[in-house]
């Protein structure tokens, strides 16, 4: 999973620690910038005809929104891009670009589409990139990284804080749990929820709502990710029971609203990983295990997973086996 | 080759409640492309969440 682990140049972006600021910017309208190889021909817009040439047609040189490859034509214009000005791709995740100078200055950018977000240790390198960003693409400078995706980020002097306090109270407010009581754990230990296709089903689409909404919300909540994976395996047939542990969830969030993850600064050199998983948790189905594990990089938990295991073990070794796998 | 449709969509911008701008994009009509014909590759690569929070971690 974090093949990270393992790669030389991830060791001295570690190393390289520094009291750093992260930045973001957007880039207006970024799929316009991508470069087609393809040959395609596009209708004229409406209202925009050709008086007399109604009938003729345009060839695209640059990508459209709605084009099938707009997407891979903008990843790779802006991949050439950083090539070009000498930065270093990071072999396992191709979206990690990394620039150094002597003196140990180090310039970090991470691309998510037309969010970037980057780090510095040195102010005049961050200036020149942004102002030849600013050049290149048409840009549209965010400042000090407030949002990321939709989660929001606070940078104080003791680190970085990752939280959805937001977007938490607004599915609270959209099921109409904003009012409930809130409760301390996100599901009845030792809770065995079982498809239940005789009984009378719930409404499928509010049910699929919700767990949707939850599993947007293990983006900064490991704690969620045990109960959101359990009861997303009965969207194709909701009862009553399945509701119930949804609403359950809804409020444990409730409870846990004003909780966040501090990534805390400067410490790296503290990994730690936690695994576990039952054995044929899934008794009454289909007798396959569940597993998880979190990371912890200096007691910031960065990647998590808790899911069920693809295949029927027969020991409780396989089992452990299958989840450090 | 028969070209792809276009069509304008058009959005409305709010600041403060109010109708701030008219905003309005070309898009094309994706869906009538043909595999082969006028797109091959499609994949780009977006990075995962875990690397954001890593790096979060070790640059602050």
């Amino acid at each position: 999973m974090l093949k990270l682990l393992d790669l030389t140049p991830f060791d001295r972006l570690i190393l390289a620690l520094a009291n750093t600021k992260y930045f973001s910017v957007d880039v207006k309208s970024a799929f316009f910038h991508g470069e087609l190889s393809e040959e395609i021909f596009v209708q004229q817009p409406l209202g925009y005809e050709k008086k007399g040439q109604e009938d003729k047609v345009y060839k695209l040189r640059k990508a459209l929104y709605g084009l099938k490859q707009a997407p891979k034509a903008w990843y790779s214009k802006t991949e050439a891009y950083f090539v070009q000005t000498s930065f270093e791709r990071c072999l396992c995740e191709h979206t990690l670009f990394t620039k150094w100078k002597e003196g140990g200055k180090i310039l970090t950018v991470s691309l998510y589409v037309d969010d970037l977000i980057y780090t510095e240790n040195d102010k005049s390198m961050c200036d020149d990139f942004k102002n030849s960003m600013i050049l290149e693409f048409d840009m549209f400078d965010l400042g000090k990284m407030r949002y990321l995706l939709g989660v929001e980020v606070i940078q104080n002097s003791d680190g970085i804080f990752a939280y959805q306090k937001k977007y938490a109270h607004e599915i609270l407010a959209s099921f109409g749990m904003d009012k409930s009581n809130s409760v301390h754990n996100p599901i009845v230990p030792g809770t065995k929820l079982t498809k239940d296709e005789a009984g009378t089903k719930f409404d499928e689409t509010l049910f699929k709502q919700v767990v949707g909404s939850l599993m947007y919300l293990t983006a900064t909540r490991p704690d969620l990710m045990y109960g959101v994976s359990l009861i997303s395996r009965f969207m194709s047939y909701p009862t009553q029971s399945h509701w119930l542990a949804a609403k359950r969830l809804l409020r444990y969030v409730k409870g846990i609203i004003e909780l966040r993850i501090l990534y805390k600064k400067g410490d790296c050199s503290d990994w730690r990983a936690y695994t576990d998983s039952d054995f044929a948790g899934d008794l009454d189905d289909d007798r396959k295990s569940t597993s998880g594990f979190v990371f912890l990089l200096s007691s910031g938990a960065i990647s998590w997973s808790s899911k069920k295991q693809p295949v029927v073990t027969l020991s409780t070794i396989e089992t452990e086996y299958i989840a450090v796998a | 080759m028969k070209p792809i449709g276009v069509k304008w969509v058009s959005r409305l911008n709010y600041e403060n409640g109010e109708v701030n701008k008219y905003k309005a994009r070309l898009v094309a009509k994706g869906y009538a492309q043909q595999y082969g014909v006028n797109y091959t590759e499609v994949f780009a690569k977006v990075t995962r969440l875990d690397t954001i929070r890593s790096i979060n971690t070790c640059f602050s």
